[in-house]
Order: C-alpha cells, then sequence, then structure tokens
C-alpha cells in the first residue's frame, strides 16, 4: 500500500507526466471527437471560401479548394495519431519477442542483432522512403515501412535488459530448478523489461508521427485527398505564401503532440529510472 | 610534548543554499591540527566530516551554493578570506588532498605522469625533466614498483592499491605540510588498507606534515591516530587523545559507536549493540542536543538545550549534558 | 591502435554483407516483378521481358545479388532507367550540394550546440542554461521540414534576408554558396543542435561533479585549466558519437531540406526517382549513404580509440 501511494505521490510530484499525459490526452479525445464535431467529414470543398483567413466561420482558415483547415487537420489526427500509435504497439510488440530471444539465446543474437545493425546503418527516413518507393503510398504501408525501421531500436533495448535481468540471482535460481525457457522468458523476464520498452516506445510513438509527416510532406506517405498532418503541409505549401496559416498551424498541431509525447516519454524514464535521466 | 600548530579551525561553519532552503552542514567547528601528527575525524555518513575538510579546501562553488562562517588559519592567514589565487596557490602546494575512490579521482585520460607533474609545473618552476625525476621519485617513495613504466601508464591499467599510492604520490609530490585524506582506505580491501595506512604512517614522519584523516572506521583511527575527533550532525561531539576515547569514552554517541564495533575475543553469543534510529536529515535538526531522539540517556534538559563542548578532563572534550563518568566497561 | 583499428574493420564486413542483402531484398523481394511495377499496369509483354532482360531480373535471385555484389566492387552501381549516365556520375553530381548542406548544417549543430550545452553546464541555473532547456526541448518536437517552413516565411518572405529558395553552386563563389545554403543548414541543423546542446550539458555537469576534477582543483589546477585541459576532452567522449550519428542522420535528412528549398542534391534524386519509379537509382543511393555511414562509424571509433586509452589498450 505505502508503495503504491508513493509511486502516486512521484508522478504527481512529476510536472514532465502531468502535462504530457494532458496535452496526449486531450490530442486523443480530440481525435475521437471528431466525427461529432465535423459529421461532414474532411472532404466538403465550398468553392467561394477559398483560401480564407481564419475567421469565426473557419477558425483556422481554408485550403486552396475552400476546405476548413480545422475540420482537416482533426480528420489527420486520426491518421498522424493512428500511425504513430500503430507503429508504437508493432515496434514494441515485435521488438519484444526479438530481443527476449535474442538476449536469451546466444545463436538467435548473433544473426539478428547483425541484421538489426545493419537496418540501423541505413538513416531511418531514407530506409522508410526505399520501403515506401516500391511498396506504394498509402496508410497501411507507411505504418509497415516505418514500423520495420524501428523496430530494432525497441529490439535493442529489450535484448540489453535481458541481458542484465539474466545476470540476476533468482534468474539463475529459476534456471537451476528447470523451469523453461519460454516461462523465464514471458513471466520472469518480460515483465521486468517491460518498463524500459515503455520508455523507448513512448519515443518512437512521437518519431513515427514525424516520420509520417515527413514522408506525406515528401509525397510517399500518406497520398492526398485523405488528410495527414504531413500531407496537409505538403498541400499548403504551395500557397503559403498567401495563406501562411495553412503551414502554421498544422505545425502547432504536430509540434505540441510530439512535445506532449517527448515530455511524458521524460516523465516515464524520471519514474521507473532514474539513474538514466 | 609541544607542537607548532599547521592548521587552526575557529568556529567555521558552511551553508548550502539548496531548492528546500539553506542547510548548515557544518555548525561551529573547532579545532587545531599541530605539525607531524595524525588528527582522526569520525563519525558516521552524513555527520559533515567530508564537508568540513572540503571546505578547509574551499572545494565548493561558493557563487552559488554554499557560504562559510569562522576562520580557518593556515600560516598565519585566514584561508576564508583569502582570494581565489592566493587560495590556488595553497592548494597541492601547502595543503594537498586525497580521496575515498582513486579510480574516479584520477583523470582516466591522463597518464598518471602527467598528473603527477601537472601540481609540479604549477607550484614550482622546475622543468620537465627534473619534474619528471620528482615525479618517479614520488612514486617511488609511496612504494610503487617499477615507478619508470607506471609513470607512463594510465589509471586503469592500475590495481586498486597502487591507484590509492599514486593519488597519495599526487597529493604529496610538493611536499605540504597538511595532508587531508578523506576516507583514503574506505574502498579498498583489508590488506591493501593496511598497506596504505602504513604508508601514511611513514610518510607522516618522514615529511613531518599534519595529516587530517576522515573515516568512517574506528579500527582505521584506533591504529594510526594519536588525537580523535568525533562528529555528529555537523557538530564535534567529542574530542581527545585516541586513547581515552577509545578506553573512556565521553559521550554516549561515541561510546554507541565503540560498542556497534565487533571484536575479535569478544563474548560469544553477546549481541552487538546498534545505535536505535538514523541520522536525521539536516532539515529536521532537534532543537536541543543533537543526538538526544537517538540517546538512551536523553533526559529534559538535552532536549530543550544544546550542550557545549566542555573540557571533561586533560585534553579530553565532550559535548554533553551528561558526559559519562566511567571507565567505559 | 593499429590492431585495434585492423579488429574494427574486420567488424564491417558482416554488417556490409547482411547490409547490402537488406537493400538487396528491399527491390527484389517485394510483391510483384520490378519491371512490371515500373512499368505500370497497363505495359506491353515485350516492353515487359525487355526490361527484364536489361535488370537482369530473369536470372536466380542470388546469382542477381552476386553481379550486382561483383558490380558493385568494380564501382558499377547499376543503371539508371531514365538518366543515360553511368550511376557514380550521377550521384556524385548530385551528391556535392547534399555534402555542402549537411557540413554547413553539422557545423551548426555541433559549433552552437556544443559551446552552448558547455556554457550552459557551466553558468548552471543562469538565463543561458533556461534558454538552452527549453530550445532543447522544442527542437526536439519539431520535426525539420518545419522549422524550414518557419524560417522560410519568417527569413525569407517576411524579412527578405535569404533566398526562399534555390542553389548556387561554389563555383559561382563561396559567399553566395553559403548564403543560399543558409536556411536550408539552420532548418537542417537545429534539431540537432538541440540534442547536441543537451547531451553536451549533462555529459560537462556529470564531469564537472566527477572526484578528478575535485582532486584537480585540489591540486591548484585553475579553473580554466581544469576546463580545457581535465573537463573537456572528458566531456566530448559521448558527444563524439552523438556528432558522428548526427552527420549520417543530417545527410539522410538532407532529402527533406533539399526538396524544400528546391537544391539539386541527393534527396531530389532520390524523390525524382521515386515519381519515375527508377528503382535503380534509390537503390544505388541508399547503399551509398549506408556506405558513408559504415565509414563515418569506423572513423568515430578509430577516433574515440585515439582519445580514450581504455578502449585503444584494452583490444591488445
Amino acid at each position: 500500500m505505502k508503495m503504491g501511494y508513493l509511486r502516486v505521490q512521484r508522478i504527481l510530484k512529476n510536472r514532465r507526466i502531468i502535462i504530457g499525459s494532458i496535452l496526449v490526452f486531450l490530442i486523443i479525445l480530440f481525435t475521437l471527437l471528431t466525427p461529432f464535431i465535423f459529421p461532414e467529414g474532411p472532404h466538403v470543398m465550398e468553392v467561394t471560401e477559398r483560401l480564407k483567413a481564419p475567421s469565426k466561420a473557419h477558425f483556422l482558415g481554408t485550403d486552396s479548394v475552400g476546405r476548413d483547415l480545422l475540420c482537416r487537420l482533426l480528420y489527420g489526427s486520426r491518421v498522424s495519431v493512428g500511425v504513430g500509435a500503430a507503429v508504437a504497439v508493432i515496434t514494441m510488440v515485435f521488438g519484444l519477442i526479438i530481443g527476449l530471444y535474442a538476449g536469451y539465446y546466444k545463436a538467435v543474437d548473433n544473426i539478428v542483432m547483425r541484421i538489426c545493425d545493419s537496418l540501423k546503418s541505413i538513416p531511418s527516413i531514407l530506409l522508410a522512403i526505399a520501403l515506401l518507393a516500391i511498396m506504394g503510398s498509402g496508410i497501411g504501408n507507411v505504418i509497415i515501412s516505418v514500423s520495420i525501421v524501428y523496430t530494432p531500436d525497441v529490439a535493442r533495448i529489450a535484448r540489453a535488459a535481458v541481458l542484465t535481468a539474466r545476470e540476476q540471482t533468482y534468474i539463475e535460481a529459476l534456471e537451476a530448478l528447470g523451469a523453461g525457457a519460454n516461462r523465464i522468458l514471458w513471466l520472469n523476464i518480460a515483465p521486468n523489461i517491460l518498463s524500459s520498452v515503455i520508455i523507448q516506445v513512448s519515443f518512437i510513438f512521437a518519431t513515427a508521427i514525424v516520420t509520417e509527416a515527413s514522408l506525406s510532406f515528401l509525397g510517399v506517405g500518406v497520398p492526398v485527398p485523405e488528410p495527414s498532418w504531413g500531407n496537409i503541409v505538403y498541400e499548403g505549401r504551395a500557397v503559403m505564401f498567401q495563406a501562411w496559416w495553412l503551414v502554421v498551424y498544422p505545425s502547432i498541431f504536430i509540434a505540441v503532440t510530439v512535445f506532449g509525447l517527448n515530455l511524458l516519454g521524460d516523465g516515464l524514464r524520471d519514474l521507473f529510472d532514474p539513474q538514466n535521466s | 610534548m609541544q607542537q607548532e600548530i599547521v592548521l587552526h579551525v575557529k568556529n567555521l561553519s558552511t551553508t548550502f543554499r539548496t531548492d528546500q532552503g539553506s542547510l548548515k552542514a557544518v555548525d561551529g567547528v573547532d579545532f587545531i591540527v599541530k605539525k607531524g601528527e595524525i588528527l582522526g575525524i569520525v563519525g558516521e555518513s552524513g555527520c559533515g566530516k567530508s564537508v568540513t575538510v572540503q571546505s578547509i579546501m574551499r572545494l565548493y562553488d561558493e557563487k552559488k551554493t554554499v557560504s562559510y562562517q569562522g576562520e580557518i588559519f593556515f600560516e598565519n592567514k585566514d584561508l576564508l578570506t583569502l582570494p581565489y589565487k592566493d587560495m590556488k596557490r595553497i592548494r597541492g602546494e601547502k595543503i594537498s588532498m586525497i580521496f575515498q575512490d582513486a579510480l574516479s579521482a584520477l583523470n582516466p585520460l591522463m597518464k598518471i605522469g602527467d598528473q603527477i607533474t601537472e601540481a609540479i609545473h604549477i607550484h614550482t618552476k622546475a622543468d620537465r625533466k627534473t619534474a619528471i625525476a620528482q615525479g618517479i621519485e614520488m612514486l617511488r617513495q609511496v612504494g610503487i614498483p617499477a615507478p619508470e613504466k607506471r609513470f607512463y601508464q594510465y589509471p586503469f591499467e592500475l590495481s586498486g592499491g597502487m591507484r590509492q599510492r599514486v593519488m597519495i604520490a599526487i597529493a604529496l609530490v610538493c611536499r605540504p605540510q597538511l595532508l587531508i585524506a578523506d576516507e583514503p582506505t574506505t574502498a579498498l580491501d583489508v590488506t591493501i588498507q593496511a598497506q596504505i595506512l602504513e604508508l601514511m604512517k611513514r610518510l607522516n614522519q618522514e615529511l613531518n606534515m599534519g595529516i587530517m584523516l576522515i573515516t568512517h572506521d574506528l579500527a582505521v583511527v584506533s591504529e594510526t591516530c594519536r588525537r580523535v575527533l568525533v562528529m555528529y550532525l555537523g557538530q564535534v561531539v567529542e574530542e581527545g587523545t585516541a586513547e581515552t576515547i577509545f578506553n573512556h569514552p565521553g559521550h554516549p554517541y561515541t561510546k554507541s559507536l565503540l560498542e556497534s564495533i565487533p571484536m575479535i575475543g569478544g563474548e560469544r553469543g553477546q549481541k552487538l549493540r546498534t545505535i536505535q534510529g538514523t541520522v536525521p536529515l539536516l532539515n529536521q535538526i532537534p532543537a536541543g542536543c543533537r543526538f538526544a531522539p537517538r540517546c538512551l540517556k536523553a533526559g529534559e534538559r538535552c532536549r530543550r538545550e544544546m550542550p557545549q563542548l566542555a573540557p571533561f578532563k586533560n585534553e579530553h572534550c565532550v559535548r554533553c549534558w551528561y558526559p559519562n563518568e566511567s571507565d567505559g566497561s | 591502435m593499429k590492431k585495434y583499428i585492423f579488429k574494427r574493420i574486420l567488424t564491417m564486413i558482416p554488417v556490409f554483407f547482411i547490409t547490402s542483402i537488406i537493400i538487396f531484398s528491399i527491390i527484389h523481394l517485394t510483391p510483384g516483378d520490378p519491371a512490371r511495377v515500373i512499368l505500370g499496369d497497363n505495359a506491353v509483354e515485350s516492353e515487359v521481358l525487355a526490361l527484364q532482360e536489361k535488370m537482369g531480373l530473369n536470372k536466380p535471385l542470388p546469382l542477381q545479388y552476386v553481379n550486382w555484389l561483383t558490380g558493385i566492387f568494380k564501382g558499377n552501381l547499376g543503371e539508371s532507367l531514365f538518366i543515360d549516365q553511368p550511376m557514380t556520375e550521377i550521384i556524385w553530381t548530385h551528391m556535392k550540394p547534399t555534402v555542402s548542406l549537411t557540413i554547413y548544417a553539422l557545423l551548426i549543430a555541433a559549433g552552437m550546440g556544443i559551446t552552448c550545452g558547455i556554457l550552459a553546464a557551466r553558468y548552471k541555473g543562469g538565463i543561458l542554461d533556461r534558454i538552452v532547456t527549453l530550445i532543447s526541448l522544442c527542437g526536439i518536437s519539431v520535426p525539420n521540414f518545419i522549422v524550414a517552413l518557419l524560417l522560410m516565411l519568417l527569413l525569407a518572405f517576411s524579412v527578405h534576408l535569404f533566398p526562399v529558395a534555390g542553389y548556387k553552386p561554389m563555383s559561382e563563389g563561396i559567399g553566395i554558396h553559403v548564403w543560399y545554403l543558409t536556411l536550408p543548414a539552420l532548418s537542417l541543423g537545429f534539431i540537432h543542435m538541440a540534442l547536441i546542446m543537451r547531451m553536451t550539458r549533462s555529459s560537462v555537469l556529470e564531469v564537472l561533479n566527477s572526484d578528478y576534477i575535485k582532486m584537480a582543483r585540489a591540486k591548484g589546477v585553475s579553473e580554466f585549466a581544469i576546463m580545457t585541459k581535465h573537463a573537456l576532452k572528458n566531456a566530448l567522449l559521448p558527444i563524439i558519437t552523438v556528432i558522428g550519428q548526427t552527420a549520417v542522420t543530417l545527410l539522410a535528412g538532407a532529402v527533406v531540406s533539399e526538396a524544400i528549398f528546391n537544391i539539386p542534391g541527393i534527396g531530389q534524386l532520390v524523390v525524382t526517382s521515386i515519381g519515375r519509379r527508377d528503382y535503380m537509382v534509390i537503390q544505388a543511393v541508399v547503399l551509398v549513404i549506408a556506405l558513408i555511414n559504415m565509414f563515418m562509424m569506423l572513423i568515430l571509433d578509430i577516433l574515440y580509440a585515439a582519445i580514450d586509452p581504455r578502449i585503444r589498450l584494452d583490444s591488445r
């Protein structure tokens, strides 16, 4: 009981976690509420309302074909945050599995970690571009390619954590008792390394949103007209000297989200792993 | 036996400014160090031993974190009012310091020789060749075999005991009048510990300098020091010769410290006593005697009024309202 | 030291082979026939066959890989399907602006980052320290294309300090070359400047709190010498690694900056090649950058070993 209480105290004292989770919560809330705020969807064009500056009718202005920017940004957050979340989940699952077995079996380790090293020797954005160039653009392909790019990061963290956990006496004791490898890995080691994996994944969530935005901005990510924060900037860029809001507001959306996630990650690291912050 | 006084600390207080307000880590400490003697300072962790000696060297950031009160006389000058330029000249040349963990106290990227000669170059006008010769000689003096080879090696290539010797060599290369040794043997295993203490005793006689030996290990003190200060929560609670302190402790704190040492040849089955409670935090200092909350003998007066460090018997001072009269059974 | 370098080069060999296999598989193992994908859905069968022949797709995969790999060792990176030039020449011409941009951005990131980081640590809690912490928090959260667009709006459109976009090669004068590259380099380097700042600050702080700095002070070493002789070298060790990774990330990140500022570099080559489905170019570019990355890491590790005796001497 006391420990739980102390944990809660520490969380409340940690301003980064508080601010970070509030930001992330708000964004997720808006993302979920979007269909109720704008039931007509993100594709409604009003030709008479082209490139209108922010006003009461259109809070954040309109784009070059007269679509409401706020509406598109909110629908875009479904795509951008969705891609980020999907990548976070996929990298966590695969990274954890790969890291666990690589940390436990020397033979697997040699092969898998060489592959991870090699994947990491190609800069992430370039690898994602190359993968998308071959697979073609689209939300699903963005998720797959970005996940491939970031899974090695999680795998490495998980593997390192397994290697330290294995040194511990109780794991040796379990091995001596004849517990099976799978049992030790999933029931004893996995729960212990989860915190470091989650911290890494929260950063990947943020990075994935940035990567998706960059890819869509280059025109290889989520294809228009489906809105994502990246391709809204991509479309806005052509007219940005007449309509600054088409670039500035999406930028703010991306920055605030990523900022919130990074704060949350930092805070989590402080909480679980005080020496490493 | 009248000896020359090397260092005279008068009513020294060291206050740290922190986020939780200011904390007085050292509160009104007085003592002297004589030439050629080894003075032991003992106490639990957090009692202000290290802060006291680092205040003498003025190693803390005076602009932001720390302020000193009192006086520290060395060669008829008050170190606390000395300008930075002059203080720098005293450090390493007149007063030197060695630390607990030689591995972290030696710069990992510098050869041992360079770390020794650095002090020579700062404080003397010796040329490179003389400095190197002096450095190698110093390494030989602290008992390092093949000093010509060690001189050009890096700290990580040496064993723990060797590193400790290197650190002593660095500290002594300018022949200081006072050596401050902050837990010099704590990180070492017992046999090496004895060797290092033996070395310090030998150098103490050879070079006729004063040594301040800070430790929490009473056995170390009893082996090496003539005089001992016992500190508790930033104050000196007892001062006297090692002989008196060990055989006739006056302060209940000293007495409990002694009782918590396991003795070879002690009675079998006898329970080892510990001091109840832990050292309070600096922002929760009790009002009266600072040891009162943990003291078995504490009375009403102890909780209300702070006792002064008062002469008890000759050369023996105790800070207690009810100093132990017994012969320390 | 020689032994260390030799050992380090040996470890590169497996990484190079696996990387080359990965790059090869990206193009050849994806579902569908590359030739068909390149030519589109309504291609004539004879054209597809001809392209398959040209790309060597009709041979078994391992043979294709071996041919490609031996080609690389002979300096033949494949053939572009659209540009009638040797691949090395295509990459070389496009590499020049990218390298200029990367070096400029790296100078900004490392120069500003290290300086501000050291000052922030030295005067901890001061105004500069707070500004550095704030910038690094913001910098880490903002993608570089956003920085680029905002800088463009502010410094090129509202205030006409810099050109909006475009590129002037070095041959037209170093001044104008640098002037045109300033905004792209700033936007590219900004985030990394923030990262390096943060790293430097914490690394210097850690070193300044270490016992050997206290020991040096107790020896009578002056504050200036403590900073330059004792603290800096130790504090720079972890930063070297970060700078190396930064250089490579910048090289890849240049793709985005080049697209925004219309610089005819590697990034633009990649983007146009994607549009034209010129996979051979993409494959070659990825390989070249991965190679540059590997050599960069090699140089860094050697540098690291040169500074840190613990690494250099441990390999004996």
